[in-house]
């Protein structure tokens, strides 16, 4: 495989905020790679340097073969001399001009001939299903529809890459997941490597070969969808992406990749779990769990030992599922069981821990690592 | 699409320095704050230096020479007492306005928001000459109060009582303009709030949405008062034959004989006066004003229902709006037909001899003619250099030209007289430069400088709204930067600037405060042959003259009005989203 787009310790600051801090990523031909963190971690500052709108004060970046950022050389192309299509989250259709002109405009000024802008924006208008609507103006669209002609646009040119920043978040939620399945089979489709920002880790986890988890201008992990969600790099990582609950629990002891763990109320429930680089050799600690690695069983029929008593205290119905609210001593759980299993508000549960991670309780810094990255 | 191409563009660049060099944005920036310079901030200069200078020394003596003669300290006086009144009493005509157009269920409320915003459209010099024919000394009302009550009546138009009274009529559409717009934008569950915990609708008036609009009604009342000290034409037509004078009238006078220390000092008075009512103004309004309540929805709001008295406030505001805002116009018509005023209004009385005599003589038309050459020039000058000086504050974010941009708008706060003497002061000797005196040209400097901040705000409204997006969109589809401003950025402001252009065009074809202190022979225009024409008694001519140019004036004016409600429309577009 080769690397489309690289990035080698890119860093940004305005004045004395590191808006980017020493980013080093690569993305390769064909892949869907999405950059995903909290408002403000610096994803858009990073894809903005890889457009070329924000000029990076350290680091290089290379695209398709070719150096278009070195701070060391002061080497810095414009956005315009960069083969690249962009997407914004405003769309940024122009208003004052119709639907085949905005498609048709990167190919114009690239001084492509008539006919041959005519062809391309009319397959570009065939593959985005709006074959008919070229003659319109902007305005007399919908969002979606014009999310579409945006991404027309920036696919019009067949660029090397694709950059994507928070597309969808202007969309209302049907739409949002319609036009997340078409933008992948777009991409499929013309196997555009494309980099993606979103804040949104269903989006992310949903569309994306790898995913890089950034926070205050940190890159904490690159990884496939599976590998974040279950492997996360850091307890930062851990609380981003998906759910997380944190019970109180004990080591009891380490033996190689396991530990023993009493948790509960009184420390009436024991497990044994995998351990992570966070995990602490004795004594207290924190159990981290997600809501679909918890068990319930209704206490009547709970007589195995091994699981902590609990009370449910709220209950959501989500169709597919049921979310519990648990309270199991003074803290309180979610958990998500299928819907079959229906608990009343105030019953007596007993809770049982399937997989967790077993984390220090009285350290939780952001960075600390919990699985390392090969 | 599945063969990948090779990068578009390979370039190499210019070394580092070359392209600082190269950079548009910096050879724009020093172009720009070269003009700045010149038109702006070199006439400032003068004025402030010049009236702080006896023969070279540093001295106060000009300033004390002021309060030496009364005539002088009472013109200061005057200016103040006669534009509070006149601003009181705007605020009140247009706040009833407002309030009856907005909140009651009135019918006509189109075309009455027309009507009242009409004196916008016409000059106030215009004004004055109509109120002299019908309220002066052989005025219509004066004649028609003789007829029914055989005595003369109990006013007179040449006082300081017709001054503030014309004022008021000439300016409420400021307070009007801006209570109306809050009054439309306001939150309705502020009232609705008050309504179902059984308020009644009065009250909720005097209680909710009065003190909501505070802010509002003094904006308006700020800009009627500012747009007060500025006026030339009235305090002119209406004081100085009783020997009223206020500041602009006596910097005239002081002009005429000429004493160039004497107006330069009352000029920096009168600047003075401006800056501390704005300040005053301001804490006003910062004290008050805290309400973030004014959203951007617009629902029916708290309506009161007039039942009976409907149709009497409908012809209370009909005659209302006839006798302020129709009948000078009216009148002003009339003197321009009729062989002389008060002549009865038979046929052989109707006349076109006051539009031959105006249309012969060789000056007036070269007024007209002036006044057509200066009024585009100006405004085409102000659009493209305020849309530069935009551009870089709004979308380069050059560093200074938002400095710029606040040095460029601030002639706006300056009363006409003070940007008149300023040129006198800066072109009749110039340090640098041609002598300007005595040619159009100054008169152009003197409406660029006074008019540079209408072109700003136009322009620099229009830019904030469009979406930085749109052109980065541009920058990434492959246009480079001079580029996307010819493809994207120019035909999303050209309706600002249009209406820009507009806006000074109509102003300057009719400027009088500074032309009449800086006009010469050969350099008039309209303006100043009507007020010439009226100040030596030929009204006729003058209204013949002003007559002329109404329909100019109200085409354009109509233009306007359009363009806003055009780009009301098109806003949400240029915000470069339009919800789904």
């Amino acid at each position: 495989m080769t690397a489309i787009l690289t990035l080698e310790g890119l860093t940004k600051r305005y004045g004395k905020v590191t808006a980017v801090d020493d980013i080093s990523l690569s993305i390769e031909a064909n892949e869907f790679f999405s950059l995903i963190g909290p408002s403000g971690c610096g994803k858009t500052t990073t894809l903005r340097s890889v457009a070329g709108l924000e000029s990076a004060q350290q680091g290089t970046i290379r695209m398709a073969g070719h150096t278009v950022f070195d701070a060391g050389t002061r080497r810095d192309l414009p956005p315009n001399k960069r083969p690249i299509g962009m997407v914004f989250q405003s769309y940024a259709v122009w208003p004052h001009m119709n639907i085949y002109e905005n498609i048709g405009y990167p190919l114009k000024v690239r001084r492509i001939p008539r006919d041959e802008i005519k062809r391309r924006v009319q397959r570009v208008l065939d593959m985005l299903g709006m074959s008919d609507l070229g003659a319109r103006m902007p305005s007399q669209l919908s969002g979606g529809q014009q999310q579409r002609v945006a991404l027309g646009r920036a696919l019009a040119i067949e660029p090397s890459l694709l950059l994507l920043d928070e597309p969808l978040s202007n969309l209302d939620a049907k739409l949002r997941e319609s036009m997340r399945a078409e933008l992948k089979q777009v991409q499929r489709d013309t196997g555009l490597p494309i980099l993606y920002v979103t804040h949104d880790q269903e989006e992310a986890l949903a569309m994306s070969d790898r995913i890089g988890v950034m926070s205050a201008g940190v890159l904490h992990q690159v990884g496939s969808p599976t590998e974040v969600y279950t492997r996360p790099a850091t307890r930062f990582v851990l609380d981003f992406i998906g759910t997380v609950s944190y019970l109180p629990c004990e080591v009891l002891k380490r033996e190689g990749e396991a530990v023993m763990i009493r948790w509960g109320e009184e420390g009436e429930a024991s497990a044994t779990l995998s351990v992570n680089q966070n995990t602490p050799e004795q004594g207290p600690a924190s159990l981290a769990v997600r809501p679909e690695h918890l068990l319930l069983t209704p206490v009547a029929d709970a007589a195995q030992p091994g699981l902590a008593r609990g009370r449910v205290k709220i209950r959501a119905y989500l169709g597919d599922a049921w979310e519990y609210h648990v309270r199991v001593g003074d803290c309180l759980v979610r958990v998500r069981t299928d819907s079959a299993q229906a608990l009343e508000e105030g019953s007596d549960v007993a809770v049982g821990v399937r997989e967790g991670y077993v984390v220090s309780a009285d350290d939780d810094r952001q960075d600390r690592v919990l699985f390392s990255v090969d | 699409m599945s063969q990948r191409p090779e990068p578009l563009h390979e370039v190499s660049e210019p070394p580092a320095l070359l392209r600082w060099w190269l950079d548009y944005r910096r050879v724009m920036m020093l172009l720009l704050a070269l003009f700045v310079g010149i038109t702006i901030v070199y006439p400032l200069y003068q004025v402030f230096w010049r009236s702080l200078m006896v023969d070279g020394e540093w001295s106060l003596a000009n300033y004390s020479a002021v309060f030496l003669r009364p005539s002088n300290y009472m013109a200061l006086w005057n200016t103040l007492w006669v534009s509070v009144l006149a601003t009181g009493l705007a605020v009140v005509i247009g706040t009833l306005a407002a309030f009856v157009i907005q909140r009651t269920d009135v019918p006509h409320k189109a075309l009455l928001s027309v009507l009242l915003v009409l004196p916008f459209a016409i000059p106030p010099l215009f004004s004055a000459i109509g109120w002299v024919q019908l309220a002066g000394p052989v005025g219509l009302f004066t004649q028609w109060w003789r007829e029914l009550f055989g005595a003369p009546p109990p006013w007179n138009i040449y006082s300081p009582g017709g001054i503030i009274f014309v004022l008021a009529v000439t300016n409420y559409p400021f307070v009007f303009i801006t209570v109306a717009g809050a009054l439309m934008r306001m939150d309705s569950s502020l009232e609705e709030a008050a309504r179902t915990s059984g308020v009644g609708p009065l009250r909720i008036m005097k209680d909710i949405t009065l003190p909501l609009v505070r802010p509002a009604i003094l904006g308006g009342a700020l800009l009627a008062f500012v747009s007060s000290i500025d006026n030339f034409g009235i305090p002119a037509v209406l004081g100085m034959r009783a020997q009223f004078y206020v500041l602009t009238t006596r910097i005239y006078e002081a002009l005429t004989i000429p004493n160039m220390p004497l107006a330069t000092a009352m000029s920096v008075l009168l600047v003075l006066v401006a800056i501390v009512c704005l300040v005053a103004f301001r804490r006003l309004e910062g004290t008050r004003g805290q309400y973030a309540v004014i959203s951007g929805k617009s629902v029916t709001p708290n309506v009161l229902r007039l039942g009976k008295a409907r149709p009497w406030v409908l012809a209370v505001l009909y005659l209302t709006l006839v006798v302020i805002v129709l009948m000078p116009v009216f009148a002003l018509v009339l003197t321009s037909l009729l062989r002389f005023w008060g002549a009865d209004l038979s046929a052989e009385n109707f006349t076109l001899r006051h539009y031959i005599a105006v249309l012969n003589q060789s000056g007036a038309r070269r007024g007209i003619i002036n006044s057509l050459i200066l009024a585009p020039a100006a405004a085409t000058i102000i659009v493209i250099v305020s849309a530069m000086i935009a551009y870089l504050n709004v979308k380069a974010r050059q560093r200074g030209a938002g400095l710029l941009d606040g040095i460029a708008t601030v002639p706006f706060a300056l009363p006409g007289s003070v940007i008149g003497v300023s040129m006198i002061l800066a072109w009749s000797n110039p340090a640098f430069g041609p002598t300007l005196y005595g040619t159009l040209w100054i008169l152009l400097a003197g409406y660029i400088m006074r008019y540079m901040a209408f072109g700003l705000q136009s322009t620099r409204s229009t830019l904030q709204q469009i979406h930085d997006s749109l052109e980065e969109a541009a920058w990434t589809s492959g246009a480079s930067r001079l580029r996307t401003i010819r493809d994207i950025t120019l035909p999303l402001l050209r309706p600002g600037m249009l209406a820009g252009w507009v806006l000074i065009f109509i102003s300057a074809f009719n400027e009088l405060t500074v032309s009449v202190l800086i006009w010469t022979t050969g350099a008039e225009t309209i303006g100043v042959w009507i007020f010439l024409m009226q100040d030596s008694g030929f009204t006729g001519r003058a209204a013949a003259l002003a007559v002329l140019t109404l329909p100019v004036i109200l085409l354009l004016y109509l233009f306007t009005q359009w363009l806003t409600k055009l780009e009301a429309r098109r806003r949400e577009r240029v915000a470069g989203k339009s919800d789904p």
